[in-house]
């Protein structure tokens, strides 16, 4: 009888911490809604580029949580925006339909990767997600169904309303919420055991019930499927996409930084990660100019060697930082 | 004419193949004796590459004299990379050393891009555009240099394996650390000598490419992702493998290239096709795979 | 039904829990398992022994999937399993531990035993919160709830192997295969290990195990199977299996002829 009341004071307690959690939430939101009404343009533009990196890196988060890491995710990011640029050109769709249509074949295009590269080790994926991206860059850049190198350009978004930029931003926003949302409640579903069991020893999972193949697939569709909407969206904003930009290593390896950075496999670390790695770029781009990048893969290469177990290492750094946060839920 | 033109496309396809060989080889040792996935090896190649630009626009260095220079140096760059980078991560898992190398290529590449730019750069030299009429097939002068080039390097580095103490204590460390210790050879020195050596081919390699077509600092990703290709085809560790990959790589290559509609460019997603196709058909592991 | 019949899936009434049919499994060029066939009725408790390397622990991983074999039938409750995906197989009932624990390292006890209460009869799974709640019944049922909340790595080896033995629990078997789960304990933890074993055994679960440590076969198995190369050399009560000839020789012939030319020297 103590005991039941005792949970029962306990459930409360969670209670409270997850009434915490989605205030904290809603304001981060309504802040995100409300601040960039008072910004100048250029402030607005880089505030829509973070909402498209936060996508793209909580999407890589997500996929790495199944041990599925790619190197390559500028390909999805690159499918969805020349879905979308083709689209738009040759037949005139609507921005939402081929954005969307975008994240569509975006996933099939992980959908196909997922079930070559299921068996085997993370290595194979990686290199598989790198070669899929250069040859898409490269591919791109010579047929003539893609108009090759000088790429496909759109007409503006909200042609014609002075607002453009902020309807602009308002729309990545849109994406950028459903994409955060829709990853919150995964990882605080069922699904984020099955993910996190599969990480650590899909074996082991597969012995206790779990279906590796779908819950695998299940991740790697979800993000691309977003990435995709991601890049379709780019590819209206900027009005113009080529292969060096829509297939770019750049958006490959920042995936990857942003939550390495922030923190990998949280919920916010991805975020955070996006918005500081962006900035850092934009500042980097003005101030150090083209070879900015060789930051970043001084910081992989750092990551890789001062962390004791390399990639491994951080994992469990991070794993033991979400264990004190409280992220994994107690009900 | 269909048949002459079929033949060609072959020729073509062999060139390209036995320029592909100097590739597929470096990275088949590196692959093979040190188990370590090397994604910056594309950057030996583009440092060849502007190794040969620079020398012949700067000081009129014709690129075939510039090769052993560029050799040298590559395999110079490769101690350095092995003995900082390389080492610490021998065994650590794949994944480490794939984003780990990853991190180096892009490093290397945007030094280069800091120094230099990242304009397309080419050159051409007074015998760029000749070519040899054998039957009735034309083959380029240069593309058939490369090809002898090549085939000397390979012959010379499987003599080197067979034939010579250190190639027989790579063969050994390569076969069983362990024993090779054991047996008194000096495995840190071996790692050491066949990462340079791997380097090294990148760099002549990457000589060969600026004569044949234009160089840039991102040009090395282009090519690790056939290197990969290849050694994945034709078996990690095997030079034979390495060679008839190349070969294979290349004729599909010069095929898809002529007989496709828009041929030269779905030529460059041959080689990710043929990642997938390896992979598919043999999804557990490669051809004769190193790992436990 | 015809009492007696031998060959369809009951026999005598009672509907064979597993049945192996002339398995066999080849790894390249070496037999592994050699013509294995036995069968096990619902509740027994059965003792897999034999030297090490001898595919005892191959054996499991044909039954639950791991392997498939290269020849030869497995049927579960009448049911064909040769071939079928681990997962599923485990959805039908059969639960195993492994030799050397496989916990999931950054996960605490409570959600390393969740894992199998949520996906354990279900591709979709259960709630969350009702799977915590089941995690927690069986930790209580096998002692650890006061432990619950620990991280896994931080456990004792003895600790460890009685939460592998929770987490197949949690997927709710109606075989449940125990490989070497007694190893590297002492004789307390062994008594203790036992003591839920027996309690899982007592419950209806039917029970496989395999073991080094004669004390747990001779204690918790009423039926012993003797495994050596691949081939099954021995199957029938515990006690008369240990005492046949060929058995003893298996497992101590070395080191008999060790003892005897010992003392000979001496």
């Amino acid at each position: 009888m103590q005991r039941k009341v005792r949970e029962k004071e306990r459930e409360h307690a969670i209670l409270n911490k997850a009434g915490k959690g989605v205030f904290v939430a809603v304001l981060v939101a309504i802040l995100f809604t409300l601040l960039p009404l008072t910004v100048d343009r250029y402030t607005l533009h880089t505030l829509i580029l973070c909402q498209i990196f936060v996508v793209i890196s909580v999407c890589w988060n997500l996929l790495a949580m199944t041990r599925q890491v790619s190197l390559g995710h500028a390909a999805f990011f690159g499918l969805g925006a020349y879905t979308s640029a083709l689209l738009s050109d040759r037949l005139s769709t609507p921005p939402w339909l081929d954005i969307a249509s975008g994240g569509i074949v975006a996933s099939f295009g992980a959908i196909i990767l997922g079930l070559i590269c299921l068996r085997m080790a993370p290595w194979a994926l990686a290199i598989v997600t790198f070669s899929f991206a250069e040859a898409l860059r490269v591919i791109s850049s010579m047929i003539a169904f893609t108009d090759g190198a000088q790429g496909i350009s759109l007409s503006p978004l909200f042609e014609g309303n002075p607002n453009n930029k902020l309807l602009s931003y308002y729309m990545i926003l849109v994406i950028a919420l459903i994409t955060v949302v829709t990853v919150y409640f995964v990882i605080q579903s069922r699904l984020s055991y099955a993910f996190r069991a599969i990480h650590d020893d899909e074996q082991a999972a597969s012995i206790l019930g779990v279906n590796p193949v779908l819950f695998k697939l299940l991740a790697f569709t979800i993000s691309a499927f977003f990435t995709g909407l991601a890049g379709g969206f780019y590819a209206h904003y900027t009005t113009h996409i080529e292969p060096a930009t829509a297939f770019n290593v750049h958006i490959s390896v920042e995936a990857q930084l942003m939550p390495l950075i922030g923190g990998l496999y949280t919920f916010v670390g991805p975020i955070i990660g996006a918005f500081v790695l962006t900035l850092m770029t934009e500042y980097l781009r003005v101030s150090f100019g083209q070879g900015y990048m060789i930051f970043y893969g001084i910081i992989l290469v750092v990551t890789i060697l001062f962390l004791p177990e390399g990639v491994v290492g951080i994992y469990k750094i991070v794993w033991s930082k979400v264990r004190r946060t409280g992220l994994a839920r107690e009900v | 004419m269909k048949i002459e033109l079929f033949l060609q496309v072959i020729a073509n396809g062999l060139l390209t193949g036995g320029f592909y060989m100097a590739i597929a080889v470096g990275i088949t040792l590196i692959f093979g004796v040190l188990n370590v996935i090397y994604f910056a090896y594309g950057e030996s190649i583009m440092l060849g590459s502007y190794l040969s630009y620079f020398l012949l626009t700067l000081w009129g260095v014709d690129p075939l004299i510039s090769l052993p220079l560029a050799i040298v140096m590559t395999s110079l760059l490769g101690a350095v990379v092995q003995k900082a980078f390389i080492k610490p991560v021998m065994k650590a898992p794949h994944l480490n050393q794939i984003l780990l190398t990853f991190g180096i290529a892009v490093i290397l590449q945007n030094i280069v891009l800091i120094a230099v730019g990242g304009d397309y750069v080419s050159i051409t030299t007074s015998y760029s555009g000749t070519s040899l009429k054998i039957g009735p097939l034309r083959i380029g002068l240069v593309r058939f240099l490369e090809f002898l080039l090549s085939i000397v390097l390979t012959g010379g580095i499987t003599l080197w394996l067979k034939y010579t103490d250190w190639g027989r204590a790579v063969r050994a460390v390569t076969q069983n650390e362990e024993s090779a210790k054991l047996m008194g050879i000096n495995v840190d020195r071996v790692y050491l000598i066949t990462f340079m050596v791997g380097s090294a081919l990148g760099g002549a390699a990457g000589v060969m490419i600026s004569l044949m077509m234009y160089t840039f600092p991102l040009i090395g990703f282009n090519f690790v992702v056939k290197a990969f290709a290849i050694v994945i085809l034709g078996g990690i560790g095997s030079i034979p493998g390495a060679v008839t990959g190349a070969m294979i790589l290349g004729i599909t290559e010069s095929l898809v290239s002529q007989y496709f509609r828009g041929g030269s460019g779905w030529a460059e997603g041959v080689s990710f096709m043929m990642i997938i196709a390896v992979l598919l058909i043999r999804p557990g592991g490669l051809f004769y795979a190193k790992e436990g | 039904m015809v009492k007696g019949e031998k060959n369809g899936p009951c026999q005598g009434g009672l509907i064979r829990m597993l049945e192996l049919e002339n398995v066999t499994k080849y790894f390249g060029g070496l037999c592994a398992i050699n013509d294995v066939s036995f069968s096990v009725k619902e509740n027994e408790s059965v003792g897999l022994i034999g030297p090490n390397g001898s595919g005892k622990t191959t054996l499991f991983n044909l039954i639950t999937g791991v392997y498939k074999c290269s020849s030869g039938k497995i049927a579960f409750q009448g049911n064909r399993i040769d071939g079928t995906k681990p997962f599923r197989i485990c959805h039908m009932g059969v639960g195993r531990t492994f030799q050397i624990t496989r916990p999931f390292p950054h996960m605490t006890v409570r959600e390393n035993v969740a894992i199998g209460a949520i996906y354990g009869k279900t591709v979709k799974g259960i709630s969350p919160r009702l799977a915590l709640q089941r995690a927690d019944d069986v930790l209580e049922f096998v002692g650890l709830a006061n432990r619950k909340h620990t991280l896994i790595t931080n456990l004792t080896l003895a600790d460890k192997k009685m939460v592998e033995l929770a987490k197949a629990v949690s997927t709710q078997p109606k075989l449940l295969l125990l490989d070497e789960v007694m190893a590297g304990l002492n004789t307390t933890e062994v008594a203790e290990l036992m003591k839920t074993v027996r309690k899982i055994h007592d419950s209806g679960t039917t029970v496989i195990i395999i073991e080094h440590v004669m004390k747990a076969i001779v204690g918790l198995a009423s039926r012993t199977i003797v495994i050596n190369f691949g081939n099954k050399i021995a199957d029938g009560p515990t006690h008369e299996v240990m005492n046949e000839k060929g058995v003893i020789e298996t497992y101590l012939g070395k080191e008999f002829k060790v003892v005897r030319s010992l003392r000979a020297a001496s």
